[in-house]
């Protein structure tokens, strides 16, 4: 009903603009046949008027007023000291950041709210972050090779639970998995000793290792060092 | 995507233990050889892991891998009698959720986006939850029971509104633009706010009430209500 009410609006102002539905005298106009004479003394804003689905917004130009973006067209060209590039477009979150120190830092900092807006030391270690440049505490052989066999996937018990945690909540809104399917594979990688692996068996682990890891990002525990040394401390630990 | 922010009691959850199977799992993939749909899910799990442990240059490298193998296997294609119902669900589930990714993490980078609108006709999934998706045919969902992928496929129109933001508000050329002090500015046309802004209401009027926040929901629904 709403769509339709909505639809009829904008039919009414497309064929007489400045007419105001709650106008007073609007329902002895329609029984005059006037309404055409009733926006003549409205001053109603042109750039409401709109056709449904219009893209490009042909027919209201010369009313239809422009915005000044705040972002630089051009983005921003980063280089680090190792000669690396990294853009950020005009969409890029940096970019948004950055602008808006530029254009309300110094309003901040007059208004007493100096940390309300990301500084540029900030906004260099998130755009170090961001273009994963080493930093002092990074381990770089964190995704080097591993020695890992069959025998290192953790007991079936864990292992489904951490599937849970990856297949219900990472993937709660991603589910690129049959589940169904998925368990059926997961039993005969368990089940099966490794020498009777199949070709899709063989196939499918790197599938489960994968989800064996993003259920480990996603496992919940209240109590352990981690929770209390916090997230920096264990990844200055490796 | 939310980082992971608790820690777990399991001991295979170390930092090192999750690296390392991730590690194992890139190590048996060949990213520039990979054409069947397992190892297409794999790369979109290490996606996952990336997005979450906060590599984002690495992960947009993975997108642009799991566009182009998604393209070879011709999923931005509708090929409705070529594959047997789980295959062909799946099919979709991935192709879509690959655009998601890329559509997300390029304007979250401002970077251009690799796939245009025009070069896909691929259905969205069809709603209907996992169990009644089987080998001989898709199940009808029983009447009382609201599948979840209604709530990804809302998601998936909702990406389709942030590529129109992305090309039709941020785009390289074509504005006139006005020198500033320091830098180049663009203007962008009221009309064209007013359009998007029309069309996120018609998305949002569009969602079952189940899915709208604010309403008493089960932990389930407000995890999708959360994310959407």
């Amino acid at each position: 009903m709403e769509k339709k009410l909505r639809r009829a609006e904008s039919l009414l102002q497309l064929c007489f603009p400045g007419v105001a539905l709650d106008d007073p005298r609007f329902d002895i106009l329609l029984q005059h046949g006037s309404l055409h004479e009733a926006g003549l003394g409205t001053k109603q804003l042109q750039s409401h008027v709109v056709q449904p689905h219009s893209g490009t917004g042909g027919g209201i130009q010369d009313h239809d007023s422009d915005l000044e973006s705040m972002v630089a067209s051009k983005g921003a060209l980063n280089q680090d000291g190792k000669g690396e590039y990294a853009y950020y477009g005009a969409s890029s979150g940096m970019n948004f950041l950055r602008r808006m120190s530029e254009e309300f830092g110094q309003m901040a900092k007059a208004e007493g709210h100096e940390g309300s807006l990301p500084s540029d030391a900030t906004l260099r270690r998130m755009s170090n972050v961001m273009m994963e440049i080493p930093g002092q505490s990074d381990k770089q052989e964190a995704f080097s090779e591993h020695d890992i066999s069959i025998d290192d996937l953790p007991p079936k018990g864990t292992a489904m639970q951490l599937i849970r945690y990856a297949l219900d909540d990472a993937c709660a809104i991603l589910p690129c998995v049959h589940k169904p399917s998925f368990y059926q594979a997961v039993d005969r990688i368990f089940d099966l000793p490794s020498e009777n692996y199949s070709t899709q068996d063989h196939r499918f682990l790197p599938l489960l290792y994968v989800v064996i890891a993003l259920g480990c990002l996603f496992a919940k525990d209240g109590e352990s060092k981690l929770e209390r040394g916090g997230y920096l401390s264990a990844t200055d630990e490796g | 995507m939310k980082l992971a922010c608790k820690p777990s009691r399991f001991e295979q959850c170390s930092l090192v233990n999750r690296y390392k199977y991730f590690g194992a799992a890139r190590q048996l993939i060949d990213v520039t050889d990979c054409r069947d749909l397992v190892s297409l899910q794999a790369i979109i799990f290490m996606i996952l892991f990336l997005q979450c442990s906060a590599k984002l240059a690495t992960c947009y490298a993975f997108i642009g891998v799991a566009v182009r193998i998604a393209l070879r296997m011709g999923m931005h294609r509708s090929f409705k009698d070529s594959f047997n119902p789980i295959e062909s669900e799946v099919r979709k589930r991935c192709f879509w959720i690959i655009r998601k990714m890329d559509v997300m993490v390029s304007a979250m980078l401002g970077l251009p986006l690799t796939l245009s609108d025009h070069d896909i006709d691929q259905d969205f999934p069809t709603e209907v939850d996992d169990e009644y998706i089987t080998m001989e045919g898709i199940q009808a969902q029983p009447k009382d029971v609201i599948p979840m992928i209604a709530a990804v496929n809302h998601d998936f129109r909702l990406t389709n509104i942030v590529c129109k933001i992305v090309r039709r508000i941020y785009p390289l050329q074509g504005l006139p633009s006005v020198e500033r002090q320091t830098s180049r500015m663009y203007r962008v046309r009221l009309s064209v706010v007013r359009d998007i802004e029309s069309d996120l209401k018609a998305w949002e009027d569009n969602l079952q009430p189940m899915f709208k926040p604010g309403l008493d929901a089960p932990p389930q629904l407000v995890r999708y209500e959360t994310l959407n």
